[in-house]
């Protein structure tokens, strides 16, 4: 039978060239959207590898040249601030904030291999803030890690890889300067972002330039930020002449901004695309109704000559899958050649992924295009359509 | 062979019921040759509709090879077409998207038969009506009667014991009809296949073993 | 065409209404999705409200530092602003602002409420309409005054139904005075949307040490305002002369750049991209256009397919038509004419959804999906560029009916007649 459906379809296939090109062509097009879906998609489910909830940033800016004094500042403020009875932990850190919009990046360094990766500069109690999960070595520690010489680092997996692929990287130098003291699974500055290598850099090291500081707060579980507070707290130590408190925000409040513009734009192509297909399956009901129309007395011929209701209907099914495979074989043979000779960053099982999809999502459209012609022609009365004019 | 008992078949529409068939009583015996004829709109076509179990007759019984026509699901009916019933039409109802040897091998597909032995089948049944040289070609590429003989084909490629014609030479030239009617004739000797015939030319009707006359319905003499 | 022929189309679309319906819908769905496309670009472009005036404007908020293996990428930094644009710029025509998320706690909930920090002058560049009291000078910025000036939706949730000038406001832990409300502004206009403004120098610093500020990013976003003696080739040349001096400055250390200063279109298409890598403004509109065309040209193939089925059930009338004189030309146009009258319907139809689309969505498709402001945001259909979309579709759609008229010319109408197919 679907060799038979086949060879109809074939030989028509001049009659049904125009559906084929728009098979073919909307194929394409569905699959460049499917590619661009669910890479957008994965990115935005990998998250950024941190628990942002009940956290609040704040943004301190400082004018005072004395890095020295600043660091003392910075950790009694910390420590006040860690006071609280509404605070679980607090984080001393520039960068490592998530969400925001500013990047700053290096180029590192382990033997022959480099990498350029994003910086931040964090304090030891940065995991019990954010919840970044350690795989393996430890976050750096004041205690124990003051009196090496070298700055205590923790790079993410991807770094990991990229100067050591499958060794250990826990206790090597990078860049003759930083000490591998762990590695985090994943991190990443924002949602929507693709994975990048990340450094994470002891800000508290006498050998690392103090950078300034802000404070990322977790609070309680059942409780409220508490800014007012946390502001008293921090002018308590910090002078007004020579601090700021520049930013005061919601982590969740930072996500939802930037994450709003993506999802929109998100959204707003799938349903394009969307209606596109609406378009499709339209035209394929009314060029399908119009050709079994034509073909009555066919129908009826088959049912004469012992085809069963049911198995007309099989038949234009078959019939239209043999059409939609006729279109599509060419074009996966163009899609093929997208990973194959990387036109795009795509990997092999992201195109398949997507590939799948595509396929799934054009037969289903065509399945459900036929499903009304189909019955139509079942329905045929073979007495009908053989009826002499 | 075929027997037909009170058979009446009323056609309803919303504002007006056509009697079709009225109380037709007829047996057909195994390997006859027999013409059906009258005038347009007396019923010939629903009778050979209702013989080839194409249409249900409102009252009345059909006794078909043994089977009685009672009660059957569609695929039941469909199977019973598929075995024991061949049809030829005036317009031909050939698939033109399909060549000649797909076209003639359509019943075979409905039952299980394998390619090879489908292939044997059509072979021979081409033979048998002259066209195997043309096997590949389509519909539209054949006159007229070559297009019929191709349907005879069809109707007999799975050796069916009935054969119903409706008008087979309406459409054709004299020559050409006067061809199929040989055909027709050659096959009922040779095969013993059952043949029903409708026609309203009586030259035609002559032709063949028996001739049943149809008025408004109704057999007539 | 004659009234005649007109007639011949109208009775054909009316007895056929499947095909008609179809071809309709099939027009105008494309015509409304790429009207909405444009209609977002443009807004997105010129968000009106307050940015209505941004055909005077340029506009700079990316800053990139380049130095030995690191990288910042930012928007611009205070101190260049300070130190430099405001001595190149004229007096009013330089406004520049810093916008943050901060938490509003009210009695039953906690609002993430964006704040702009800005100078003086913005209130001049940018037009915004004032439902109560009035804007910063000059003066209570210098003196770093606690005043805000908050949207018309905050003063709602903050006051309720009464004036809220004089009153007081918390943020971030200290204390506010409101001294105006603004009608509220679409989050489309990305330089002078908020919920509340304040003076920047609340929370800045004087500049840094120059060196310092050469090579470092920032939190501002810098608008000019172009005048006649200040016009958009001397603003991109007079920045371009402050950027030599900060790279003189930084010498072999550090390299600074900056995404423009440029026009609304062009800095919409830059958005957030790496200043160094931005690719051009030709390739975004082509970029848009292509996608624009694609959308077009697929109701064309669908009609094209409609056209040759209907031509399949037709042969008949057609062979007698040939059979009677009809010549080629005369059965091509007549084709040809129910594409284009189906297509202008189409059209028209499509942009009638469109509105409808925009008016019921209009949060949704042009301010993001989670933030709400658009309703401030003065959709205005292009009809110009609706006069394009028409005429790109007519093109196609006539097009589309070529290859059926060339099927139709090569039809033997004896051959037909005679009971062959096309």
């Amino acid at each position: 039978m679907i060799q038979h459906g086949f060879k109809i379809m074939w030989n028509q296939k001049k009659k049904y060239g125009f559906i084929l090109f728009e098979l073919f062509v909307i194929f394409l097009v569905v699959f460049v959207t499917m590619l661009y879906l669910t890479e957008r998609i994965t990115t935005y489910l990998e998250g950024t590898g941190c628990d942002i909830d009940n956290v609040y940033f704040m943004d301190i800016a400082t004018q005072s040249p004395d890095q020295k004094q600043e660091l003392e500042h910075a950790l009694k403020v910390r420590d006040r601030l860690a006071g609280m009875k509404s605070v679980e932990a607090v984080s001393m850190t520039v960068g490592g904030v998530p969400y925001r919009a500013t990047l700053r990046t290096k180029a590192f360094q382990f033997g022959d291999k480099r990498t350029g990766a994003n910086i931040h500069h964090v304090d030891e109690t940065y995991p019990s803030v954010l919840k970044v999960e350690v795989i393996r070595g430890r976050w750096f520690r004041s205690a124990d890690d003051h009196s090496s010489v070298k700055i205590p680092v923790v790079i993410n997996q991807l770094m990991a890889e990229r100067l050591f692929g499958d060794e250990n990287p826990v206790g090597k130098i990078i860049s003759e300067k930083y000490e591998v003291k762990g590695v985090i699974s994943r991190y990443k500055s924002r949602d929507y972002a693709n994975r990048m290598p990340h450094i994470f850099m002891d800000i508290q090291h006498p050998q690392n330039d103090y950078q300034g500081s802000n404070m990322l707060i977790r609070y309680k579980e059942g409780y409220q930020p508490q800014p007012k507070d946390y502001a008293k707290h921090i002018y308590s130590v910090m002078p007004r002449e020579q601090y700021r408190i520049v930013q005061s925000s919601r982590l969740e409040g930072m996500k939802k901004r930037m994450n709003s513009n993506y999802s929109g734009d998100i959204l707003f192509v799938s349903l394009i695309v969307g209606f596109l297909l609406f378009n499709l399956v339209l035209g394929l009901i009314g060029i399908l109704g119009y050709n079994i129309n034509q073909r009555w007395s066919e129908m009826g011929i088959r049912r004469a000559v012992g085809s069963t209701k049911a198995r007309v209907r099989r038949l234009i099914f078959l019939e239209m899958f043999a059409l939609t495979v006729m279109a599509i074989l060419p074009a996966l043979i163009i899609v093929v050649q997208v990973p194959a000779f990387e036109v795009l960053p795509v990997s092999w099982p992201g195109f398949i992924q997507s590939m799948m999809l595509s396929l799934g999502l054009i037969f289903f459209l065509v399945f459900i295009s036929v499903l009304y012609p189909g019955i139509m022609a079942s329905k045929i009365r073979p007495a009908l359509a053989l009826k002499e004019e | 062979m075929i027997y037909l008992q009170n058979i009446s078949k009323v056609y309803r529409t919303r504002n007006i019921e056509t009697l079709a068939l009225d109380n037709i009583n007829l047996e057909i015996q195994k390997s006859e040759f027999l013409s059906i004829m009258g005038p347009s709109g007396c019923g010939k076509s629903t009778m050979l509709n209702v013989i080839g179990l194409l249409d249900e007759p409102t009252d009345g019984k059909l006794i078909l090879d043994g089977v009685e026509i009672n009660g059957h699901t569609d695929k039941a009916l469909a199977a019973l077409r598929n075995r024991k019933l061949g049809f030829v039409f005036q317009n031909f109802h050939l698939i033109s998207s399909l060549n000649v040897q797909d076209n003639v091998e359509l019943p075979l597909l409905y039952r299980k038969v394998s390619s090879g032995e489908r292939k044997k089948l059509t072979e021979e049944v081409l033979e048998k009506v002259g066209l195997s040289h043309r096997r590949k070609h389509f519909p539209s590429e054949l006159s007229g009667g070559q297009c019929q003989r191709v349907a005879v084909a069809r109707a007999l490629v799975g050796k069916p014991e009935i054969l119903l014609a409706d008008e087979p030479t309406g459409n054709l030239d004299s020559k050409m009809g006067e061809d199929i009617m040989n055909l027709l004739a050659s096959l009922n000797k040779a095969l013993g296949t059952t043949i029903v015939m409708v026609t309203h030319d009586r030259q035609l009707a002559n032709q063949t073993e028996r001739i049943i006359h149809l008025f408004d319905g109704r057999k007539v003499n | 065409m004659k009234y005649i022929h007109l007639k011949q189309i109208r009775e054909q679309l009316r007895q056929n209404r499947f095909f008609t319906f179809l071809s309709l819908f099939g027009v105008s769905i494309p015509v409304m999705i790429v009207m909405i496309m444009i209609v977002k670009v443009e807004l997105s472009i010129n968000p009106g409200g307050p940015e209505k005036d941004n055909d005077q404007m340029l506009f700079l908020s990316r800053t990139k530092v380049r130095m030995e293996g690191d990288r910042a990428i930012g928007y611009v930094n205070l101190g260049i602003i300070e130190k430099y644009f405001s001595e190149i710029a004229p007096e009013g025509s330089l406004a520049f602002s810093r916008s943050t998320l901060t938490p509003v706690f009210l009695e039953n909930e906690v609002l993430d409420v964006p704040i702009r920090y800005t100078n003086a002058d913005f209130w001049d560049i940018f037009d915004f309409r004032f439902v109560e009291g009035s804007h910063y000078n000059h003066e209570k910025v210098r003196n770093k005054d606690n005043v805000v000036v908050i949207s018309r939706n905050l003063r709602r949730k903050l006051f309720g139904m009464q004036d809220a000038v004089g009153e007081t406001m918390e943020l971030e832990g200290e204390t506010y005075r409101v001294i105006g409300v603004v009608e509220d502004v679409t989050s489309l206009a990305l330089n002078a949307y908020s919920e509340v403004w304040l003076p920047y120098t609340i929370k800045s610093f004087k500049s840094l040490d120059p060196g310092e500020i050469a090579k470092s990013a920032g939190g501002y976003r810098v608008t000019f305002r172009a005048s006649e003696d200040w016009d958009f080739d001397q603003i991109q040349s007079d920045v371009e002369r402050v950027r030599s001096r900060l790279n003189q400055i930084n010498g072999e250390q550090a390299e600074i750049l900056f995404g423009g200063p440029a026009p609304a279109a062009e800095s919409y298409f830059r958005g957030f991209r790496d200043p160094e890598t931005y690719e051009g403004n030709l390739l975004n509109y082509l970029a848009l256009a292509g996608k624009a065309l694609l959308i077009l040209f697929l109701p064309a193939l669908n009609l094209m397919s409609l056209n040759l089925t209907r031509i399949q059930e037709r042969s008949q009338e057609i062979a007698i038509r040939k059979a009677f004189g009809a010549t080629r030309k005369r059965m091509a146009f007549q084709i040809m004419g129910e594409n284009a009258v189906l297509t202008i319907l189409g059209g028209l139809t499509g942009l009638m959804m469109a509105y409808g689309v925009m008016y019921f969505f209009k949060d949704q498709i042009f301010a993001g999906f989670f933030i709400r402001n658009a309703d401030q945001a003065t959709i205005q259909i292009n009809y110009v560029a609706f006069l394009l979309v028409m005429g790109v579709s007519l093109v196609f759609s006539i097009l589309s009916g070529l290859i059926p008229s060339l099927r139709i010319s090569r039809l033997q109408p004896a051959y037909v007649l005679k009971g062959g197919e096309l």
